[in-house]
C-alpha cells in the first residue's frame, strides 16, 4: 500500500508540473482529488484498514493530497492567465479621456534640433538684439557704409544708425568683444529683410556658429559642418564645399547638399541641379578679429551660418515658407 | 551675368561639355544658376557673381577664370592699345576731381553713320539681355558686355566747347538723363560737365541732350575709371542703377580703360564708316600695381593643408599674380590690376584654397579647450516651453510687426509703454510698420485668423521679443515676453468630457502652473490696479510677486478690442515678462521630512458676501498661527438656489495634523471651531446649513 502511493505521489507531482494548460490542470485535479480521484478513493480506503495500520497509511495520504493541492497551485500560477473574454460593463476600444498635447513651433522644433547638435559639440548658445546697431551688423562684419556686399541683403532700417538684423552674424561680434578667446558659440534668433514672396518672408530665422581657437582650419570647418549635416539629413548624405563670398569670413564657403527630395537627379525643389545649399561658411576674417580686439595672427576661427526655415522645409517637406507665420492650427498639429 | 558659350569661344577654349563648364565655374566660386539654349543653339550661362569680383563681371572676366582654373591659355583682344597717337588738337579734358576720377580717355570719331547694327551683333547683346540700339550705343554695351569696362559715346556737336569737365555738380544743378526722367544734382555728386553744364552723371547715366541719334555725324566715346564709393553714393542718392554703375561701384579694372577704348573704337569706326580724330587721355594719378606676399606657412595653417610653397605659387601664377619673390618664408609679388579685391595676405590664401580646390581640403575633427566659461542665457524660455505645452498650448510664432491700428485696437492711450514703437523707416507695407509692443496683437491675429478657418478651440503661447523706441541712433528697449491665450472648449471634443467653454479660472491655472514649475512664488493677484487695458473691466489682474514686483497679467480680454479684431468668441489671456521673472527669485527646492502622523480632515461651507475675496479668507486662515493647520483648500463656490442675492458659499477643507503625534477628535475640534467662528466674524458671513 505504501510503495503504491508513493508511486502515485511521485506520478501525480509530475503530470502536475508537466501541464501546460489551465484545462489540463483542472483535468489533473480531478483525477486525482475529485470525487471518484485517486487519492480520495485511497483515502475512503483507509478506513478499510486494520486498525494498526490506518493512522500510518491515512497520515500519508492526507500528506500526498496537501502535496499534490500545493503544486496544483503553484502550478496555476505559473500558467499564463487564460482569456476569458471581454468586460461587457468596460469597452476598453473606447477613446481615451483625452489629454490635450500641445506642440513647439516647427521653427523652434527644427532651432532646437539645429543647437543641439552643436551643443553635443561643446558649443554654447549666445543671444544679441533683433533691432541692431549698423555697427554690429555690418561695419564689425568688415561691410562699411558704401560697400556693394549691403546689397547681399535689403535691410529695414529704423535710422542711420539702427536697423533689423539682417543675420545673427552680429551676435558673433557682441560675444567676441565680451568674452576672450577660446569661443565656441552659437546664436539662434530672428532676422529680418525686406523680402516677401514663396521662398521670402520678412521675418526669418537664423543660426549662427563660431569657433576661435589657437589653431583652428578650414579643414576643422569642412570636418564640423559635415558632421553636422550627418547628424541633420543623414550619414549617407553627400556634401560639398564651394567657394563664395561673405564680407566677415575668408576663405568663404556655401555648404550644398545632395537633394534630399530627388537624391541628385534634378528635382523642382533643387532647380534641377541635384544640389540644395544649405549653409554659408568661412575662416573669420582678420578684420573683424581686429575689430574686437583679437590678433588674428595669434587665432583662428570659423564661423558658419544657415536658415532654419530652409531646414524645417527640407526635414518636413513645406513648399511654402509663408505657412510658419500664419499659425494655423491644423499646420500647427502636424510636427 | 549671362555668358553666351560661343562669345566666350572668343577668349578661351574650354575642352568638355557645357555642364562640365558649368560645374567648373561653379565649384570655383562662380555659381552657374542656370543654362538657358537659345533659338541658334547658342547657349548661355546665367553666372551668379559675388560683389567681391568684379572682374569676373564681363565676357572675358569669366573667360579668364576658367583660363585660371584649368591653366588653358587666353586670348585678349585689343591687347595692342591705342593706335593714334595722341593729338594736340584733341578735345580738352579737365579732371577737377582727381581722386574721383583717376582716368579719362576721350576719343573723338569723325564721319560716322548712325545706323541699325549687325545682326551678329545685335544677337550677343540680346544673348546678355540688352536691348539694341544704335550701331554706336551698341558697341559701347559690347564692349562693356565683353571687357568690363562701361563706356559712354556723346554727340559731339551738342557738347558746349567743345571740351569735358569732370566735377562735382553744382548746387541745384539738374540733368535729364537718357532715361528721359529730370534730376536734380548736388555736389556730392561726380558729374561730366561740357563748357557750361552736366552732359552726364559720372559712371551712371548719360544726358539725353547729348544723346548718340541719327543725325550725329561725330561722336565723342569717353572710357574712364571712377571711384567705386562715388558712384554707389550717387546711384543710390538718384535711386538710379545701370550696368555702367553696377560695374563702376564694385570696380573697374583700372589697367583696361585704354584696352575697352581701343576695342571700341575700332568696332564703331567699321561699323559706322566713321574715322579716329583724336584722342585725349588724362591720368592725373598713374595707378600702380598692389604689392602684396603671403607667408606659406600661415596659409596651410588657415586652409588646413600641406601645400609646398611651390604649389602655391603656381596657382597665384595661374590668377596674374606676378611673383617677384619666392621662398618657404614668404612669396612676394603684384596683384593684376583687374584684381581689386585683393588687398591684404588672406585674399592670397583665399585665391590658394580655391583654386586648390575645396574639395581637395582634408576634413578634421576640431580640438579645442573643454570649459565652461562663455555666455550662458537663461534657461527660463526652454522651461516655459516645457510647461505650456505639457499644458495643452501650441506655440506659435509670428512676425515681430504690427500696425498703428492694431495697437490702437488694444486700447493703449498715447504715452503709455505699448503706445511708443520703434518705426520701420522702409517697411514692407503699412500693417507691418511698427514694431511690436505687446504680443497680444500676434495672438490675436491668429485667433481671428484660426476663426475664419473654423479653428474655434485654441490654446496659444507665443515667446518673443517687444520694443519700445529708444533714442535716435540708440537700441530701443527690447524685452522678451511670454504670452498665451485660451479660447474656446476647455476640454478635448471626447465622450469623456464635458462640453465646457473655457473662462478665466482656466487661463489662470495655465499662469499658476506655469509659474509653479519654474519654481517661482510665492505671488499674488492684484486686482483693481490698472492691467493691460485690453481686458475687460474689473476682469484683469496683474500677478505680483513679493508684493511689488509686477511680472504680468492674466484676464478676460474685452469684447470691443475682439470686435476690432474681428473676433466673437471669448477669449482668456495671460502676458508675462520673461525678463523680469529671470530678474525674481527662484525657490531653491528643500527637503522636508514626510510626516509620520495621519492628518485629520474637516469641511464647512460659509455663506459670504460676494466682495469678499478668496485671497482674504485664505490669507486670515493663514495669518491664524497654527502649526496644527496644515492646508486650506477651497473645494466649492456656489451662488444661486437657496444662497441669498448677493452673497455666495464657499466650501472649504481644512486638514489638520501634528508632527509629533496623532491629533484627537477633541483638540481638532477645539481649533477647527475657534478657526471658523473667527473667519464667520471677520467678513460677517453665516455657515451655511
Amino acid at each position: 500500500m505504501l510503495e503504491r502511493l508513493d508511486d502515485l505521489d511521485a506520478r501525480a507531482l509530475t503530470e502536475i508540473r508537466s501541464a501546460s494548460s489551465h484545462e489540463e490542470l483542472e483535468a489533473i485535479r480531478v483525477r486525482l482529488l475529485g470525487k471518484k480521484g485517486e487519492v480520495t478513493l485511497a483515502l475512503k480506503a483507509v478506513g478499510t484498514l486494520p486498525q494498526e495500520d490506518r493512522p500510518r497509511i491515512g497520515q500519508r495520504v492526507n500528506e500526498i493530497r496537501n502535496a499534490i493541492e500545493a503544486a496544483i497551485a503553484q502550478r496555476k500560477a505559473d500558467l499564463p492567465r487564460c482569456v476569458t473574454g471581454p468586460s461587457s460593463a468596460v469597452d476598453l476600444t473606447l477613446p481615451g479621456r483625452g489629454r490635450p498635447i500641445g506642440r513647439l513651433h516647427p521653427i523652434t522644433q527644427t532651432m532646437e534640433r539645429i543647437c543641439g547638435v552643436f551643443q553635443a559639440m561643446g558649443y554654447k548658445i549666445a543671444e544679441g538684439p533683433e533691432v541692431e546697431l549698423d555697427y554690429y551688423n555690418f561695419e564689425a562684419l568688415n561691410i562699411p557704409a558704401d560697400h556693394p556686399a549691403r546689397d547681399m541683403q535689403d535691410t529695414f532700417y529704423v535710422d542711420h544708425a539702427v536697423l533689423l538684423r539682417t543675420h545673427t552674424s552680429p551676435i558673433q561680434v557682441r560675444t567676441m568683444e565680451k568674452y576672450p578667446p577660446p569661443l565656441r558659440i552659437v546664436a539662434p534668433g530672428k532676422v529680418y529683410r525686406c523680402d516677401s514672396d514663396v521662398t521670402h518672408t520678412p521675418m526669418f530665422h537664423q543660426v549662427e556658429g563660431l569657433m576661435v581657437e589657437d589653431d583652428v582650419s578650414f579643414a576643422d570647418l569642412k570636418g564640423t559642418l559635415t558632421t553636422f549635416i550627418h547628424e541633420i539629413f543623414g550619414t549617407d548624405t553627400a556634401v560639398r564645399f564651394r567657394p563664395s563670398f561673405f564680407p566677415f569670413t575668408e576663405p568663404s564657403a556655401e555648404v550644398d547638399i545632395r537633394c534630399v527630395m530627388c537624391r541628385g537627379e534634378g528635382c523642382r525643389v533643387c532647380s534641377g541641379t541635384g544640389w540644395l545649399e544649405v549653409l554659408g561658411a568661412g575662416m573669420v576674417h582678420p578684420a573683424v578679429f581686429r575689430h574686437v580686439g583679437y590678433d588674428p595672427e595669434h587665432v583662428a576661427g570659423f564661423a558658419f551660418g544657415l536658415g532654419v526655415e530652409r531646414i524645417a522645409m527640407l526635414t518636413y517637406g513645406i513648399d511654402d515658407i509663408r505657412l510658419f507665420y500664419e499659425n494655423d492650427l491644423r499646420f500647427l498639429k502636424m510636427f | 551675368m549671362k555668358i553666351p558659350v560661343s562669345w566666350m569661344k572668343d577668349f578661351v577654349t574650354f575642352p568638355g561639355s557645357v555642364e562640365e563648364l558649368a560645374e567648373t565655374l561653379t565649384m570655383n566660386g562662380l555659381e552657374v544658376e542656370g543654362v538657358e539654349t537659345l533659338d541658334d543653339g547658342d547657349k548661355v550661362l546665367d553666372v551668379s557673381i559675388t560683389p567681391n569680383r568684379a572682374d569676373c563681371l564681363s565676357i572675358l572676366g569669366v573667360s579668364r577664370e576658367v583660363a585660371a582654373i584649368t591653366g588653358l591659355s587666353l586670348f585678349i583682344p585689343g591687347q595692342n592699345g591705342l593706335k593714334t597717337a595722341l593729338a594736340a588738337s584733341g578735345v580738352p579734358v579737365f579732371i577737377h576731381s582727381p581722386e574721383l576720377c583717376r582716368r579719362y580717355i576721350a576719343a573723338r570719331i569723325d564721319g560716322v553713320r548712325v545706323g541699325p547694327s549687325p545682326e551678329w551683333l545685335v544677337r550677343r547683346l540680346n544673348a546678355c539681355g540688352v536691348r539694341a540700339v544704335n550701331n554706336v550705343v551698341d558697341c559701347t554695351n559690347y564692349v562693356l558686355l565683353e571687357l568690363g569696362q562701361p563706356l559712354h559715346a556723346f554727340d559731339l556737336g551738342r557738347l558746349r566747347g567743345p571740351e569735358i569737365r569732370v566735377r562735382t555738380a553744382h548746387p541745384g544743378e539738374r540733368i535729364t538723363t537718357l532715361d528721359g526722367r529730370d534730376r536734380s544734382l548736388d555736389p556730392s555728386m561726380l558729374v561730366i560737365a561740357d563748357a557750361s553744364r552736366a552732359v552726364a552723371v559720372a559712371g551712371i547715366m548719360g544726358g539725353a541732350e547729348s544723346e548718340v541719334s541719327v543725325s550725329t555725324r561725330s561722336v565723342l566715346l569717353e572710357g574712364a575709371w571712377f571711384a567705386p564709393f562715388q558712384v554707389r553714393r550717387t546711384a543710390k542718392a538718384l535711386k538710379l542703377s545701370t550696368e555702367a554703375s553696377y560695374r563702376f561701384e564694385r570696380g573697374v579694372d583700372p589697367g583696361g580703360v585704354s584696352r575697352a577704348v581701343a576695342r571700341a573704337v575700332d568696332l564703331i569706326c567699321e561699323l559706322t564708316g566713321g574715322s579716329i580724330v583724336s584722342i585725349s587721355d588724362v591720368e592725373p594719378v598713374p595707378f600702380e600695381k598692389r604689392s602684396l606676399s603671403v607667408r606659406p606657412l600661415r596659409a596651410n595653417r588657415i586652409i588646413g593643408t600641406g601645400l609646398s610653397a611651390r604649389d602655391m605659387e603656381e596657382i597665384l601664377v595661374r590668377i596674374g599674380f606676378e611673383v617677384t619673390e619666392r621662398g618657404e618664408e614668404r612669396i612676394s609679388g603684384q596683384v593684376p590690376s583687374h584684381r581689386l579685391d585683393i588687398t591684404e595676405e588672406i585674399d592670397l590664401v583665399e585665391e590658394i584654397a580655391r583654386l586648390h580646390g575645396y574639395g581637395s581640403i582634408p576634413m578634421r575633427v576640431p580640438r579645442g579647450a573643454l570649459d565652461v566659461s562663455g555666455p550662458r542665457p537663461s534657461d527660463l524660455p526652454s522651461r516655459i516651453r516645457a510647461s505650456l505645452t505639457s499644458q495643452g498650448m501650441d506655440e506659435i510664432i509670428s512676425y515681430s510687426f504690427c500696425s498703428p491700428r492694431e495697437i490702437d485696437a488694444l486700447g493703449f492711450s498715447k504715452g503709455s509703454r505699448l503706445s511708443n514703437p520703434v518705426r520701420i523707416q522702409n517697411p514692407l507695407s503699412d500693417d507691418q510698420g511698427l514694431m511690436r509692443t505687446t504680443l497680444m496683437t500676434s495672438l490675436l491675429n491668429a485667433v481671428a485668423f484660426n476663426g475664419k478657418r473654423r479653428n474655434i478651440d485654441l490654446r496659444f503661447f507665443e515667446i518673443g521679443a517687444v520694443y519700445e523706441a529708444g533714442e535716435q541712433g540708440k537700441l530701443p528697449r527690447e524685452e522678451k515676453r511670454v504670452a498665451g491665450i485660451w479660447t474656446g472648449a476647455r476640454h478635448p471634443d471626447s465622450w469623456g468630457w464635458p462640453r465646457d467653454g473655457a473662462d478665466v479660472y482656466d487661463i489662470k491655472g495655465v499662469v499658476e502652473a506655469l509659474l509653479d514649475s519654474i519654481g517661482i512664488g510665492p505671488w499674488s493677484v492684484q486686482e483693481g490696479t490698472p492691467a493691460d487695458p485690453f481686458y475687460a473691466p474689473g476682469l484683469g489682474a496683474q500677478i505680483v510677486i513679493d508684493g511689488d514686483l509686477t511680472i504680468g497679467t492674466f484676464g478676460e480680454i474685452d469684447t470691443g478690442v475682439l470686435a476690432r479684431f474681428d473676433i466673437s468668441a471669448r477669449v482668456y489671456a495671460f502676458d508675462i515678462s520673461i525678463d523680469v521673472l529671470s530678474a525674481a527669485p527662484r525657490i531653491r527646492s528643500q527637503f522636508r521630512p514626510l510626516p509620520r502622523f495621519p492628518y485629520v480632515e474637516r469641511d464647512v461651507a460659509v455663506i459670504l458676501s460676494q466682495s469678499v475675496r478668496a485671497e482674504d479668507v485664505l490669507g486670515e486662515l493663514r495669518r491664524a498661527q497654527t502649526s496644527l493647520l496644515e492646508s486650506v483648500t477651497i473645494f466649492d463656490v456656489y451662488q444661486g438656489k437657496a444662497i441669498p442675492k448677493g452673497k455666495k458659499s464657499l466650501g472649504l477643507r481644512f486638514r489638520y495634523r501634528a508632527q509629533d503625534r496623532t491629533l484627537t477628535e477633541d483638540e481638532v475640534n477645539g481649533i477647527h471651531d475657534s478657526l471658523v467662528s473667527n473667519l464667520l466674524s471677520s467678513f460677517e458671513g453665516v455657515l451655511r446649513q
